[in-house]
């Protein structure tokens, strides 16, 4: 039997006194967009940090692909995060000091791939995002949109089962958001990846299949 | 409301002291290592006074008027690599800092007066550090000289005529330190004026390069080809001195006219150590750039983007371990000489060598712990951007290696390069051989002894200082546990 390919049952936790997540659960299909919408604090991105085994919940299990991950040790949920997902924040954070075809063949190069191989796989993701004229470049010479795509391209290019991507597009005007968000939405449902979102802005959410809103660590209405 | 164009010196001191608990912890340890500044600056003026009415001393490197320069430019040295920990400790909480200045520029502040609130802030610390040194100077040097004080032998010279000096081994109480001396006002004076200056001078010099916006304060070397000329420098200056010896005899200049060639010597050395930390930032580059366009493992194609990219932290970073390197290597070089110059019987030069090579040693310390505040500096400073790479699945290990690389890479043609040019300048400042005479005055006969080429001590102090920074970087390797975490995610913006 195969059942969503996220899901989150009953997450608490807390930053000290905080709560951050209080009993949350959310499930997201396979090829699915899933939108998370909140107020800052409102825990989306912890909820989404949780999901994607990059924090530990203190309570509460998660799922990913019928394999319970929140238990797994960080070594192992690293190499999860390398080859089954793929994350996106804010500020891209691609390695500054690499060209944008470095920045997406890192991962490649952390599973074993030789340079050449890494980065004749690299290459097309840039041209599939529209970056491809930016593949010597540092990230510094980059617009934050041409930036946000190249860390898009990073994370594609291990063509995950998952994208989770926080606010991906909260540090862009609207304008290139918009153009940003297109290229996540398109080469996901493309490539049938599921997508989970945090995001602040409705009219982004608006382009997910499903929206989640959240308020106080806890779910509080979905569409 | 219209003021004067620029920050006043009392404002700047009043932003400078704002700050979190990084911001604490620099100043504490820039007040800590100028303490220490202060007490060997000290130390070197009380060398400087000591008085037939002093003394005698454990060590004849103080008992003898001849030795004593060579004792205070030691201590002056040793001065310089400690200001340069101390510049160090200064930067620690940097990124922290510079987003405090950004908004001091988007409130108004010019990029001067960012500098000066930079300054502000190193020479109050340095300032606090600096007092506390003199106080428990002061206060500790009566019983610190007592409990230096013991049973030993030492030399006096007594002059005989106009041209002859005897020479006396005497056994009695004996100090370590010259701690009887009466410490001069001036010194007090200098050493409270100088360290704080110098360290504020160091500070407004470390922010050439360095971009202060309204968004950001940034260093201003990504891409840029690291400064060629200082290779040039180097080889002038190391070129010098091993050609010194033989400039000299062809020039006809006798040792007699020992305080211009003294000068010479010391401008040369100079230069090649300054044009070594200089240049040290173009080999970095090429290295670096080397690497990367060759290399699919990607801690070394992190370490070698990262050397390309920002060149001159690698000089800042192993300044004074090159430095001491350079000095190790014309101690080696002038053991070997005196080895062959001196008598058998005329065992005084082991004592003084012995006595530098535990300086060199305790250099080499403070070198290896300015390696360790700067790399572990740079991993806090790049917290959030490491957090945001182990999230996406670079392992910690890739990261730590990278690091580990980043700090090794450049000393590995560098440290030997440092430790061979003080060895040829060692050779080429006193020579490469030495005649002897054997025999009666009627039937004398003289051979010339070649001073060997220290190899396997200068071999064994490359891999010493390679092992110490090895050591030293993995140690602040580790702070990428401590500071890259997840939650730093949650702070990105």
């Amino acid at each position: 039997m195969t059942g969503p390919l996220v899901q989150a049952r009953d997450l608490y936790m807390a930053y000290g006194q905080t709560a951050a997540l209080a009993g949350t659960s959310v499930e997201c299909a396979a090829g699915e967009t899933l939108g998370i919408v909140g107020a800052s604090g409102s825990g989306k991105s912890s909820l989404l940090l949780c999901v994607a085994g990059i924090l530990k919940p203190d309570q509460g299990e998660v799922w990913f692909n019928n394999r319970r991950i929140d238990q797994l040790g960080e070594r192992e949920r690293s190499r999860l995060r390398l080859t089954d997902l793929g994350v996106v924040f804010q500020f891209g954070n691609l390695v500054a000091e690499l060209t944008a075809l470095e920045n997406v063949a890192l991962p490649l190069l952390l599973q074993g791939f030789g340079k050449r191989q890494a980065e004749k796989a690299a290459g097309p993701w840039l041209e599939r995002l529209g970056v491809a004229h930016r593949a010597g470049s540092a990230p510094n010479q980059m617009s934050g949109g041409e930036a946000q795509r190249v860390a898009l391209a990073r994370a594609f290019v291990t063509e995950p089962k998952a994208i989770f991507a926080d606010e991906p597009t909260g540090a862009l005007d609207a304008q290139t958001g918009a153009r940003v968000l297109d290229a996540l939405l398109g080469v996901a449902r493309e490539n049938g990846t599921a997508v989970l979102m945090a995001t602040h802005d409705l009219q982004l959410a608006r382009s997910a299949d499903r929206v989640v809103s959240m308020s106080d660590g806890a779910l509080v209405g979905s569409r | 409301m219209r003021g004067s164009s620029s920050l006043s010196w009392g404002a700047a001191f009043r932003l400078a002291m704002i700050g979190t608990r990084t911001d604490s912890l620099r100043r504490a340890l820039t007040g800590g290592a100028a303490v220490l500044v202060t007490w060997v600056l000290l130390l070197a003026f009380l060398t400087a006074a000591i008085s037939p009415a002093n003394g005698p001393y454990a060590s004849d490197l103080l008992n003898l008027d001849a030795m004593r320069p060579a004792v205070i430019a030691a201590l002056v040295a040793f001065v310089s690599v400690l200001l340069v920990l101390l510049a160090q400790c200064a930067r620690i909480g940097g990124p922290d800092r510079d987003r405090r200045l950004a908004a001091f520029r988007l409130a108004g502040a010019s990029p001067s007066d960012i500098t000066r609130i930079v300054a502000a802030d190193a020479f109050l610390s340095s300032s606090l550090g600096t007092v506390l040194g003199l106080i428990t100077a002061q206060a500790l040097k009566a019983p610190l000289g007592r409990l230096l004080s013991g049973r030993g032998t030492y030399t006096t010279e007594t002059k005989i005529g106009s041209d002859s000096v005897r020479v006396d081994t005497v056994t009695g109480t004996v100090s370590l330190l010259p701690l009887d001396v009466p410490t001069p006002a001036v010194a007090i004076v200098v050493t409270a004026v100088a360290i704080p200056c110098a360290v504020a001078a160091i500070a407004h010099a470390a922010q050439w390069r360095v971009l202060s916006g309204p968004f950001e304060v940034a260093r201003r070397s990504t891409g840029q080809a690291a400064w060629r000329a200082p290779l040039v420098t180097f080889v002038v200056g190391v070129g010098g001195l091993m050609t010194f010896s033989v400039a000299r005899s062809i020039l006809g200049i006798t040792a007699d006219q020992s305080s211009g060639q003294a000068l010479s010597v010391g401008i040369l050395a100079l230069l090649a150590i300054v044009g070594m930390l200089l240049g040290t930032a173009s080999i970095a580059q090429v290295i670096g750039q080397f690497v990367a366009r060759r290399t699919g493992i990607p801690s070394l194609l992190i370490a070698g983007r990262r050397l390309a990219a920002n060149p001159y932290t690698s000089s800042r970073v192993n300044a004074v371990l090159l430095s001491v390197a350079t000095v190790a290597g014309f101690v080696l070089g002038t053991g070997e000489y005196l080895r062959v110059v001196m008598s058998v019987e005329d065992t005084g030069y082991v004592e003084i060598l012995g006595t530098v090579r535990v300086a060199l040693l305790i250099a080499f310390g403070v070198a290896a712990l300015g390696v360790l505040v700067t790399c572990g500096e740079s991993v806090v400073a790049s917290r959030k951007s490491l957090s945001a790479l182990i999230a996406t699945g670079v392992p910690r290990r890739t990261l730590r290696a990278g690091l580990l690389l980043e700090a090794i890479i450049p000393l590995v043609l560098m440290l030997p390069v440092a430790v061979a040019a003080g060895i040829v300048s060692a050779r080429g400042v006193l020579g490469t051989s030495d005649a002897k005479s054997y025999g009666s005055v009627a039937n004398e006969t003289i051979v010339v002894v070649p001073v060997p080429v220290p190899w396997q001590t200068g071999l064994l102090t490359v891999v010493a200082a390679w092992l110490v920074v090895l050591v030293v970087a993995w140690v602040a390797t580790k702070f990428v546990d401590a500071a890259a975490h997840p939650s730093e995610l949650r702070t990105m913006a």
